[in-house]
């Protein structure tokens, strides 16, 4: 086993915890001031998946360290100042070949959005037929993004 | 009932070698997908990511599927849905002269007579046999099952390999359970581990036999770390718990032989348990066919034109080596679907050192020193097109090495990787000139350096 090795067993370790550990340090030690924020990302860039360690007030980031190159930067500064997501899941379907469709957003959202996204998309229900793009939910949580189905559901 | 070509098969494999094939002239074939409709595992695979390569958009895979589907019917590609080919057999006689090419030499052409015989069945035709000149074996692949990764414990309700589940949940819209454990952080499992929590089942754990995952990074972020997934490394399922049904798995350390620990033994209540411990190319078929096999990839043991040992059988996809990448599994099918025509147009030269049953000079290339193996598994550098894509697999975790090529044991190539892992697939491109000028080439060889 190499540190290579060791190092990945670690991450699994401490992944459950990862966006919980917040290490807050007072910034210049005033009480109530901004507060420094740690926080560690695993760049999703290429396979390296370089732990980046990002040091931040608020939304200001102040360092970032562990990333080998740029793409380890950029990705963590978008994953700390507006983390977004594609969703994808399901709407229910009466009257189809199948009683669900596969829908997905046509652009990503923010990612604190995706539990509201799921649940709006638990209370629609559509009739078959249903065609790859149907637009099944406007603007999903005030994302400005539609929900569109992304497979075709024959009526039967 | 007689056809030049025909697909086993129509999942992303299928479809592109079909639509290769209708491409460069072969009117007369047939797609057999024994599911209720094209597209194969794909329609089931409803999350994003497909596509990036091909089409440049992040696709999800009934949209991926979507696109190949509406080119087939586009083309007119006849395809037989519901359909199981139950056998796949060789005559050696039933020689059809009329396909040899008046280039290709008196060898060629007696090698070339061999038509396949590909038995079927349906509910509305029966079981009847199609004679084919050609075949394109694209049948994918299925999951490592619980007898085969031999846990202990009864056998309850709740046990699912990640696919089936997969299934149940985005095509069936049924839930298997509501506490789940996963074991297996292969891309199947970390994808499921998402839907079933964004369906609202808790998963409380995906256990990993190996020091490292198996799959996408991307998928262990945006599945697990995003959902705040526990990921335990070096961990495996030792005891089931439950007789009608699974109420705890028995989870423990393994050392680095993948032995469990003792003493370090944790029981998770949960009642339903995911499988996405590995895939298995389904080479059945191939198998009765005796198709030379490659015990590494549990594929078929092709050449540059991804032609198996029997001439005029074609191998792409899953069925040959487990692909990360859709993307990938298209470009090696649409290769597949453009030399399987080539072969039927008499176009794909068996070379001037050809012997029944030999294709021609193949230059057999040697995975050694951390590459476990090639596709293709050898090169005829005659046949081969400009380039070749030569794809293969690492054996371990590694950092800051490098890929080296060698010709007869000289390194004419190495190309330095800051990352290597077994989950993530790996390719070379060689070119045609390179081997040509290359002279009494013998063997090409692909290893991994630590630098």
């Amino acid at each position: 086993m190499d540190s290579n090795d060791r190092r990945r067993i670690d991450r699994g370790r401490i992944s459950v915890t990862k966006y919980q550990i917040l290490i807050l340090v007072p910034a210049g030690g005033g009480y109530g001031g901004v507060k420094m924020e740690k926080k560690e990302f695993v760049c999703i860039g290429c396979p390296l998946g370089c732990n980046v360690t990002v040091e931040a007030e608020g939304k200001e980031i102040k360092s970032i360290t562990g990333n080998t190159c740029p793409r380890g930067a950029d990705y963590v500064t978008k994953e700390l100042t507006d983390p977004r997501r594609i969703v994808t899941s399901l709407v229910r379907v009466s009257g189809g070949e199948l009683p669900v469709v596969s829908v997905k957003t046509a652009a990503d959202i923010p990612k604190d959005k995706i539990g509201d996204c799921i649940k709006v998309l638990k209370e629609i229900e559509l009739r078959a037929p249903v065609r790859i793009g149907d637009v099944v939910a406007e603007n999903v949580c005030g994302s400005g993004v539609n929900v569109i189905a992304t497979r075709h559901v024959a009526a039967v | 009932m007689k056809k030049e070509l025909v697909i086993i098969g129509g999942g992303p494999a299928g479809l592109a070698a079909a639509i290769a094939a209708k491409e460069n002239g072969v009117d007369d074939l047939v797609i057999i997908e024994r599911d209720g409709r094209l597209g194969g595992i794909l329609n089931q695979c409803i999350h994003n990511g497909f596509g990036l390569h091909t089409f440049k958009e992040e696709l999800t895979g009934p949209e991926y599927a979507g696109r190949y589907i509406d080119k087939v019917l586009e083309l007119g590609i006849p395809y037989k849905l519901n359909t199981m080919v139950v056998d796949l057999t060789q005559v050696s006689e039933g020689a059809d002269a009329e396909s040899g090419n008046e280039k290709a030499d008196e060898a060629a052409c007696r090698v070339q007579s061999g038509s396949k015989l590909v038995t079927v069945m349906n509910r509305q035709e029966g079981l009847y046999t199609i004679e084919a000149k050609a075949v394109i074996l694209a049948m994918g692949c299925r999951e490592r099952s619980r007898g085969a990764l031999n846990i202990p414990g009864y056998r309850p309700a709740g046990i699912y390999s990640a696919g089936t589940a997969q299934r149940y949940v985005n095509m069936e819209g049924r839930m298997p359970g509501k506490e789940v454990v996963i074991l297996g952080s292969g891309d199947i499992g970390l994808i499921m581990a998402r839907r079933m929590t964004l369906e609202g089942a808790k998963v409380k754990l995906v256990a990993e036999l190996m020091p490292y995952s198996g799959g996408l990074k991307r998928n262990i972020v945006q599945c697990l770390d995003d959902f705040g997934i526990p990921l335990k490394l070096s961990h495996t399922v030792v005891d089931i718990k439950g007789k009608e049904r699974v109420e705890a798995v028995v989870v423990a350390q393994v050392d680095e032989r993948s032995t469990p620990i003792p003493g370090t033994e944790e029981e998770i209540t949960c009642d339903t348990l995911l499988l996405s411990c590995g895939l298995i190319p389904e080479n059945e078929l191939s198998g009765n066919l005796g198709v030379e096999m490659n015990p590494v990839t549990n594929g078929p043991r092709v050449n540059e034109s991804l032609e198996t040992d029997k001439q005029g059988v074609f191998a792409c996809g899953n069925v040959l080596h487990v692909h990360d990448l859709v993307d990938y599994v298209s470009e090696e099918a649409t290769q597949a679907g453009k030399c399987a025509a080539a072969y039927l147009q008499g176009r794909l030269s068996a070379g001037e050192t050809a012997e029944p049953g030999k294709a021609g000079k193949q230059i057999p290339i040697r995975a050694v020193d951390g590459v476990r193996y090639t596709v293709p598994a050898s090169l005829d550098p005659h046949r081969m097109e400009e380039t070749q894509v030569v794809r293969f697999r690492v054996g371990n975790v590694y950092r800051d090495a490098a890929v080296e090529v060698s010709f007869n044991g000289k390194v004419v190539s190495s190309r330095k990787k800051k990352a290597l892992a077994p989950g993530e697939m790996e390719q070379v491109i060689l070119k045609k000139t390179d081997l040509e000028q290359f002279e009494g080439l013998e063997e090409i060889t692909f290893a991994i350096r630590r630098s």
